[in-house]
Order: structure tokens, then C-alpha cells, then sequence
């Protein structure tokens, strides 16, 4: 368990945290809170800053769903990887595209007529530096402002009732690998993101920019330089390229004051480098990578940090979402963050105290035995960890993890976490992989292949105070969609061949299907207006990661064309 | 992060690389009788290679030192009597990158790839070498390193990623310095910061000889993942090409070696800096380097095979007539003066989109084509001048 740390920031956080104080004390963005305030809203990319994508909307439930029919569709004009959610507020729908993004749309919530598009000049040649498809997974609303990341290093914004670009700020440089595919997190007056990219000799950060004048207020280091607590647990000085980048959605705790971010594996692949290179790794567990920080979003100091995957080498990154709720765990309301890792293992944490709770795999694993919570250690399986020239085999979860980027959610009426995870394993080695730039770069070499039982997909329902399922439903693919869950004892999802699923919360029964055409992996949302409860989705089927998937990634590909359809249903 | 990885794909439509291979083939006769081939250069379809833009000294857009891929490319279309023609694809991604070039029908050949069987499976046939390219020690002069022993307790500058990195991870006592580039392990050794580097031999030779004036000794490194095979890389069933291809190497005699050689790249004896003593040391290593060595200078006269880049002219006749061609010729697509609401189709963009490279990628466009986009090859329509004109109207219409 790590203690409480303090990690000094760059030096442009001081400055910050004098500005903040020079506007008196750090107020609350009142237009977002307004936003959340109103149930019929879905403000930004979790709904809600704990992430959970539930929504107390009950028009439509387990009662009437059969009867949901299509009220409007919209296409974005962009093929390909739509993993988009949109965002509504006061009647009024926000989205991005794909490719780059292509567009950022307003339109009326109710028809799906257009009130303005953006295209931003995304540069050209951004596709060479982008490892996994040019995707794009919404936009954050603000102050009157759209907020969104560009693949080309951008964070921009929007006026909200124009469209208009208002300001854009350079987050990283695309050239050097880095790209930007999340929304920001909005708190307060900054609007806090993070960057993708890490195995290519970045340090990871995250960086939080004034709303009003995309100023750069603090940026935050994600692994420890030299005086800093942790920069021991990397050899040499690795640390300066160490990856562990945070490139997904962050969260928010408002009553501790703490924002919540995961981090991506560690760099370079080859753990030697870095640490031993074997499961005997002693202290040098590469800290900030494979992670999740918590940290104070005044001044963007890391409060303490829980590690999923100690000198990682598998590609199990740690950036999957935190989901923030307060359930009974031994009779007890504790307040906990979830996450379902792409090491495969569930971790439940006092978010409070950053004490983990519990932590059991929740798709079959082979590289570690169990999760010592007591000593934040998995006890791993030596032969399942890969080195330069030994190939580990069979080793599971894959790279896609127990679950990627796709989005869980959890429905506090019902005390379940909704899991969109795969079951997949990997052959790995360390190996040499690329010819180019002036040397033959080194990467893991991995295969991966179909994990063990008759699917490949599998949507969990896991209770996080119990870490038991209560049910599942299986699918013949992994790679399946995100999901959301409703008061209506609803939850939303649709899968990589295309189709869109609403399934009883408690029980799993599916109750109503419908063919969008395209593979799905972004989560539905749902929201109302004047009254009337819709749901939607975008449609739109990957293509890079399938590239990666080998004849399992034929399948996904053959299942269905590319696409980029939101469709927005109502009874 | 997902990893580069390049599984299975659908199937990349592939379309015939020699439409005409008879008449290929008469020319392939006309060039091994070593008669110029510039008649039959100008009706022989182009041999179409594609390469990192941005990769010296292997490959680079540069008229004056197009890299040794480039060079290398250019003498074998002249031994094959085609005309010569580089296509561009950066590498960051290399196994995309071979999709969507060569494997998409872009291009006949890609230089530069590992001679490795399993690179892409099934779908790719190899070249003889075209390189034999490794990793080096750059020494000040006087400093000799024989063992791995001999580095500890200096402070080593490697690559982030790299073989060098891995063999001193191995060794705790042996203080390494990591940079990102060539360059930079450069910089930190001629800046103080490293005692010596140990980096990417050809990249070391390059930068020792057009930066640091020749200030260091480069050391070629023998031992495992020291030491690689380039090839050029064919579409499975290209075996014609490949097979002329390799007759062309062989035709080449010492130019390839008086290429290296104007590259800087690395000679000498290889040194082991293994770190067991029971590792093989692969036999080819240092072979290319030593016959460079050797090599007696008689460099073929190189012919910069990058589009010609033109300078903006400030002149306001050939604006005007830029204009004048631009409505005549582009605005069906483009939009009359250049007005056009579609961004992507937007000309007006350009130095926003490409910034210093607007010269290039305009010239390059219109000479090549965007087929893909329906954007069609200009070549032989316009004349050389005429494009000129054009791209001054251009800039003179560039939004800021």
C-alpha cells in the first residue's frame, strides 16, 4: 500500500494554485452543476463525475422496453471507430466523430436536427503516430463551452450556442507519439486531461488548462522524477521514458476533493530495462505506471496512488475507469472506487483512505495466482511473464484485457457493476519488432488467441461489495461494446456484431434487441426531454484493434461493415 | 495503449504490380546490354519503391542527400530501364505502413524492412540485402572498448528501446544515459553528459560526419540483436521483380558500396561486447561495412528523385496566372478562386494543414496524383512551370 505522497508537480503548479488564489476561492463550474443537477441531463462522459453511467431516468424500464422504437438517427459523417458518447444538456446534444474529430455537433435532442458542426484542422498526417484508430470519445461541456481533444495534441474549445472555436491548446505533440482521444474532466475552473501514447519514450502527465483562456495550469508527472517519492522504484534513469500515460476519462469525488485517473503500462516493453525483468522485481515496481492516482485538482499534487500491475510487461495498461460509489461492504458504507482492470483483476478501494478492499479476477487469469490486498502484490506465475527471447504462452487476459477502454456502469439499485470484458489469452516474447528511425526498435511480439471455454466475450454482472457475479450473459466476440444502466432495472449495451441490447438489470434477461448494422463499442447514454425518456448510441465498428486480433479480428471485421450511425430510441 | 501489431487483416485488394510485364521484360533485355535506358525509361512503367520520408540517412525528401534507399532505388530502376519513382510513407507504424503501401498495390517494392521471414507472414517475398546495418560504439579518438567490462564506470548514451539498452540493463554497473534519437545520444555526448554512446551504426556514421566533423570513432558492434539484414520486400508472388531486382544488386558492383560509403556508414573490424561468452557472432557482421571500406569512390551521378520543391514566387505575374490556370484547371473540385466549403477540399488550408511542407506536398500531389481521393496526376498536362505559377497563387491565398 502506498503511503499518502505528496509528489511536487512542475513548477507552472505553483504558479497555478497563486492564480486560483488571486480569483478568491476556487469556484464551481455553476453551469455544469446545474447540468447535473437535472436528472434529465447527461452532462458528461459518465453522466456524472463518479462514473458510474447510471441515470435515475425510469420512463422506460423492464416493463415497457419491448416497445422501444427508433425517434431519430444521425450519421457523423466519419466511418470507423465511432467511440463517442455524447453528452445532453437542457435539450440541446453535443458529439463528436471519429477521425480526428471529423466533426463536433450540437443538435436538438428531440429531432436530431443539426444546430451547428465544427471541423476542426486536425493535421493531416496524424494517422502514421495513432496506434489504435483515430477515435475520438466525446466532449465535455462547460461555462457555456464544448470542450474536446483533438488527435493531433490539441485540447479545444467551443462556444456552445456556436460552435465557434473559442481557443485551442497544445496538450503534447502528435510527432512524438502522443495523441489525444478522451473528453477532459471538468472541475472548477480547469478543464483536466491527459495524453496516449506512452511505450514510444513519453512520461506520462496529466495537465489541467483554465476553461476560460486554455491556459496550462498545473501539469502533473505520472511517474516520479529524481527527489520525488517512488523515482527509486525505477532503475536508472529510466523514469524519463517511462510511459504510464493517462489517457482516458478521469472522475471526481467532490466531498474529498479528489479527481481519480488511471495509467497506462510502463516503457520501455522490456522490464529489465526498468526493473528486474522477473516476477522478483523487489522495489523496483515502476510506480506511476499501471496505476490509479488520486490527486488534490487544485494544485494537481498526487495524493497517493494504488498500483494494479507492479513492473508491468504484458501491455496490461491501468487506465480503465474509476467508478466512484458508496456501497455496503461488511455492513458498512464504505466509499469505494471500481475498477475492472485490463490485468483482469477487480479492484474495490477506499477512495477515502487509497486502502484497496478487494481484488479477484473477473475473467479467467494465469499471469498471477490471486491479489495480495494486504500488501498491494499479485503473486504472479513466473512462467507467465515474457522476457527478452522467452516466450511466455497461454497467457490470459491478452493485451485487450480483461476489459479496455469500453465503459462499465454500475446501478445502485440493483448493487451491480455491468462488465463488458473479454476472454482472451497471449503468446508473448519480448522480441524485435520494427525496422525504422534509425534503429531496430524492441517490442513485445504477441499472438493472441481465444481464451478457454466456448466464448469470447462475455457481459459480467459483479456485485463489487461481494466480488461475486450475479449473472452473465456470453457472446461469441470479444471487443463488445460499453454499457449503462438505468433506475428503470435497465441495462444498455451493444456488442461488436452490431447489436444493441436492453437486458433486465437484476436477472440478465434481455428484453429487447435491436440490428444497428455496425459493430458498437461505444456506451449508450439515455436522457429526457419535455418529458419523453430516449436512449441512444452511435454505431460505427472498429478497425484498427481488430488488426491486432489475428482470425479473431477476421471475425469481428466480417461481421460487420464500418459505420457511424448515433440512433436514438423512444417508446 | 494497444500495441502495433499487425495480425490478420482483411484482405488488402491487390492490384496487378506490372500490368505490362512483356513489355517490361524487352526493356529488362535493352538494360542488360547496357545501353542508356532513357528511351525505354520513358514509356516503362515506373519502378515504384516506397520509403520513409523522414529517415536518414536510409531514405529522406531531400534533393541533395536523399539517403542511401533512395540512391540505391534509383541505380536499380536504371539497371531495370524503368523510370525511378520514391513513395512516401512514414514508418512509425511499419507493419501499417506495408499494408496500406505495398500491399495496397502503392507501390512495386518497400525498402528497408528486416530480413525476416516471419515479418508479415505469408504475404511478403524478400530481396538479397540490400544493408547490413547494426549497432556501434562512437568513441572519442583514443578510447579503445574491446569488452563490455571496458564500458563500466563510464556513462554509456543508448537508444530508448534498443538492443544496447537490453545487453547493459544486464549490467548493473555500467551507467546508461537514454535518449529518444541518434541525434540525441549525439548531443549528449558532445554536450558532456556521456563519456561515449552506443547507438544505431549507420545513423552514428551519418551524424559523425555531417555534425560532429568526424570528432569520434564508429565501432560496429557484433553479438546478438547487434547486427541486422535490410531487405527490400516484395507482395508474395511478385517473384519476377524480386529476381530481376536481385540481378540488378548484383549488376551494381561497387556502387552500392561507394554509397555507404558516402553515407558515413560505419567500417572496421566489429568488436563483441557479448555478454556470455557462449553467444555466436552472426557471420555477416561488419561485411558490408569492410567492402565500403574498400570501396573505390566511383559514385554514380545521383539524381535527386524527390519532387523538385518549388520557392514561392513573389512574383505578381505568375500569381496571376496561377489564378488563371487554378479556375481554368482546379476549381471544379476546389472551388472557383480557390472557395470551397468542403475543408478537406479547401486549398486555402494548406499552410494551416502543412505548414513548411506546403511546397512539398503540393508539388508531390500534383505530380503524383491522390487517386484514393480523386484528386488526379497532373503530370504531362501542366507543364513544371505552370505548377509553379499555381503555387504562388496559393500562397498568396493562404488563410492565417
Amino acid at each position: 500500500m502506498s503511503p499518502f505522497w505528496a509528489r511536487p508537480t512542475a513548477a507552472v503548479a505553483l504558479s497555478a494554485a497563486l492564480f486560483i488564489l488571486s480569483q478568491g476561492a476556487s469556484r464551481a463550474d455553476e453551469a455544469l452543476d446545474r447540468a447535473l443537477q437535472n436528472n434529465d441531463n447527461w452532462p458528461m462522459y459518465g453522466r456524472t463525475y463518479d462514473n458510474q453511467r447510471f441515470s435515475p431516468l425510469k420512463q422506460i424500464d423492464d416493463q415497457n422496453v419491448g416497445g422501444l422504437k427508433l425517434a431519430w438517427a444521425f450519421q457523423v459523417g466519419a466511418l470507423r471507430s465511432n467511440e463517442s458518447s455524447p453528452i445532453v444538456i437542457d435539450g440541446t446534444m453535443y458529439l463528436t466523430s471519429s477521425s480526428g474529430p471529423k466533426s463536433v455537433f450540437a443538435l436538438d435532442a428531440k429531432t436530431g436536427m443539426m444546430k451547428w458542426q465544427f471541423q476542426p484542422d486536425v493535421a493531416e498526417d496524424v494517422q502514421p503516430y495513432v496506434c489504435c484508430d483515430l477515435d475520438s470519445r466525446g466532449v465535455a461541456f462547460a461555462d457555456g463551452k464544448i470542450l474536446f481533444s483533438q488527435l493531433d495534441g490539441y485540447l479545444s474549445a467551443l462556444d456552445a450556442q456556436t460552435g465557434k472555436l473559442l481557443w485551442k491548446s497544445k496538450v503534447v505533440d502528435y510527432k512524438d507519439g502522443e495523441t489525444n482521444t478522451s473528453p477532459p474532466l471538468i472541475v472548477k475552473n480547469m478543464a483536466i486531461i491527459g495524453f496516449s501514447g506512452g511505450e514510444y519514450g513519453a512520461r506520462g502527465a496529466i495537465q489541467a488548462y483554465d476553461i476560460g483562456t486554455g491556459k496550462q495550469l498545473w501539469k502533473t508527472w505520472t511517474i516520479p522524477g529524481p527527489g520525488e517519492p517512488g523515482n527509486d522504484t525505477w532503475k536508472g534513469d529510466s523514469w524519463q521514458h517511462g510511459g504510464g500515460a493517462p489517457w482516458y476519462v478521469g472522475s471526481y469525488d467532490r466531498k474529498t476533493n479528489t479527481i481519480f485517473y488511471g495509467t497506462s503500462n510502463p516503457a520501455p516493453w522490456n522490464a529489465a530495462v526498468r526493473s528486474t525483468g522477473t516476477s522478483d522485481y523487489g522495489k523496483l515496481t515502476n510506480a506511476g505506471s499501471s496505476s490509479t492516482l488520486a490527486l488534490d485538482p487544485d494544485t494537481g499534487k498526487i495524493k497517493w496512488e494504488i498500483q494494479s500491475t507492479p513492473a508491468e510487461t504484458w501491455d496490461y495498461d491501468g487506465v480503465n475507469e474509476l467508478v466512484l460509489a458508496d456501497v455496503q461492504i461488511s455492513g458498512q458504507s464504505t466509499p469505494i472506487y471500481m475498477k475492472a482492470d485490463r490485468d483482469g483483476f477487480f479492484f474495490v478501494a477506499n477512495r477515502d483512505t487509497g486502502k484497496l478492499v478487494s481484488a479477484e479476477p473477473f475473467v479467467p487469469v494465469n499471469w498471477a495466482k490471486s491479489f495480495d490486498v494486504e500488501t498491494d502484490r499479485p503473486i504472479e506465475d513466473p512462467a507467465k511473464r515474457p522476457r527478452l527471447d522467452y516466450k511466455a504462452t497461454d497467457i490470459c487476459p491478452s493485451w485487450m484485457g480483461g476489459k479496455n477502454w469500453q465503459p462499465i456502469s454500475f446501478n445502485p439499485m440493483t448493487g451491480l457493476a455491468y462488465i463488458p470484458s473479454n476472454n482472451m489469452c497471449q503468446d508473448m516474447k519480448l522480441a524485435d519488432v520494427t525496422f525504422r528511425r534509425g534503429a531496430f526498435f524492441l517490442g513485445n511480439d504477441f499472438a493472441v488467441t481465444p481464451g478457454h471455454g466456448d466464448y469470447l466475450g462475455r457481459l459480467v454482472a459483479l456485485d463489487p461489495a461481494t466480488q461475486k457475479p450475479a449473472w452473465h450473459m456470453d457472446l461469441p466476440l470479444p471487443w463488445n461494446g460499453g454499457t449503462m444502466t438505468t433506475a428503470g432495472n435497465l441495462v444498455f449495451f451493444g456488442d461488436i456484431q452490431g447489436i444493441f441490447h436492453a437486458l433486465d438489470a437484476k436477472t440478465g434477461k434481455e428484453l429487447w434487441r435491436m440490428n444497428l448494422g455496425s459493430g458498437i463499442g461505444a456506451g449508450p447514454i439515455t436522457f429526457a426531454v419535455d418529458g419523453k425518456q430516449y436512449v441512444a448510441v452511435l454505431a460505427g465498428r472498429a478497425e484498427g484493434p481488430p488488426a491486432f486480433m489475428g482470425e479473431v479480428g477476421k471475425k469481428i471485421i466480417a461481421a460487420t461493415p464500418e459505420g457511424g450511425t448515433l440512433f436514438v430510441f423512444s417508446l | 495503449m494497444l500495441k502495433r501489431r499487425t495480425g490478420g487483416r482483411r484482405g488488402a485488394s491487390r492490384r496487378p504490380l506490372l500490368p505490362c510485364l512483356a513489355v517490361l521484360l524487352a526493356f529488362w533485355g535493352v538494360a542488360q546490354s547496357a545501353v542508356p535506358a532513357a528511351a525505354a525509361a520513358d514509356s516503362a512503367p515506373p519502378f515504384r519503391l516506397c520509403a520513409d520520408p523522414d529517415n536518414l540517412p536510409f531514405s529522406a525528401t531531400s534533393r541533395d542527400t536523399p539517403g542511401y534507399y533512395i540512391e540505391l532505388g534509383r541505380a536499380i530502376a536504371d539497371r531495370l530501364g524503368r523510370p525511378f519513382e520514391p513513395v512516401w510513407e512514414l514508418t512509425y507504424f511499419a507493419k501499417r505502413a506495408v499494408r496500406t503501401t505495398l500491399l495496397a498495390g502503392r507501390c512495386d517494392g518497400f525498402i528497408g524492412l528486416p530480413d525476416d521471414p516471419d515479418y508479415m507472414g505469408q504475404k511478403l517475398i524478400f530481396s538479397k540485402p540490400v544493408l547490413e546495418p547494426g549497432y556501434a560504439l562512437v568513441l572519442p579518438h583514443g578510447m579503445s572498448v574491446k569488452t563490455l567490462s571496458d564500458l563500466v564506470g563510464h556513462r554509456v548514451a543508448v537508444q530508448f528501446a534498443s538492443s544496447p539498452q537490453n545487453l547493459l540493463a544486464t549490467r548493473d554497473d555500467i551507467q546508461m544515459v537514454t535518449a529518444l534519437s541518434p541525434e540525441e545520444a549525439m548531443r549528449d555526448l558532445s554536450g558532456g553528459r556521456a563519456d561515449l554512446a552506443f547507438i544505431w551504426g549507420p545513423s552514428a556514421g551519418w551524424l559523425n560526419k555531417t555534425t560532429a566533423g568526424g570528432a569520434y570513432d564508429v565501432v560496429p558492434v557484433a553479438g546478438p540483436h547487434m547486427q541486422w539484414r535490410a531487405v527490400i520486400g516484395f507482395a508474395a508472388g511478385e517473384t519476377a521483380l524480386r529476381d530481376q531486382v536481385n540481378a540488378a544488386l548484383d549488376a551494381l558492383g561497387g556502387e552500392a558500396n561507394a554509397l555507404m560509403k558516402k553515407y558515413g556508414f560505419p567500417s572496421g573490424s566489429p568488436v563483441s561486447l557479448a555478454a556470455t561468452e557462449a553467444t555466436s557472432q552472426p557471420a555477416s557482421a561488419g561485411t558490408a561495412n569492410d567492402s565500403a571500406a574498400t570501396a573505390t569512390g566511383q559514385t554514380a551521378a545521383v539524381v535527386p528523385p524527390s519532387p523538385p520543391v518549388a520557392a514561392p514566387s513573389p512574383d505578381a505575374h505568375a500569381v496571376d496566372q496561377g489564378h488563371e490556370l487554378f479556375n481554368e484547371n482546379c476549381s471544379h473540385c476546389h472551388g472557383p478562386d480557390a472557395v470551397e466549403g468542403e475543408r478537406r477540399r479547401n486549398l486555402r488550408l494548406l499552410h494551416h494543414r502543412y505548414g513548411d511542407t506546403f511546397d512539398h506536398v503540393f508539388m508531390t500531389t500534383v505530380t503524383h496524383g491522390r487517386v484514393e481521393k480523386g484528386m488526379p496526376n497532373w503530370s504531362g498536362i501542366l507543364t513544371g512551370d505552370q505548377f509553379q505559377e499555381i503555387l504562388a497563387y496559393l500562397h498568396s491565398i493562404q488563410e492565417p
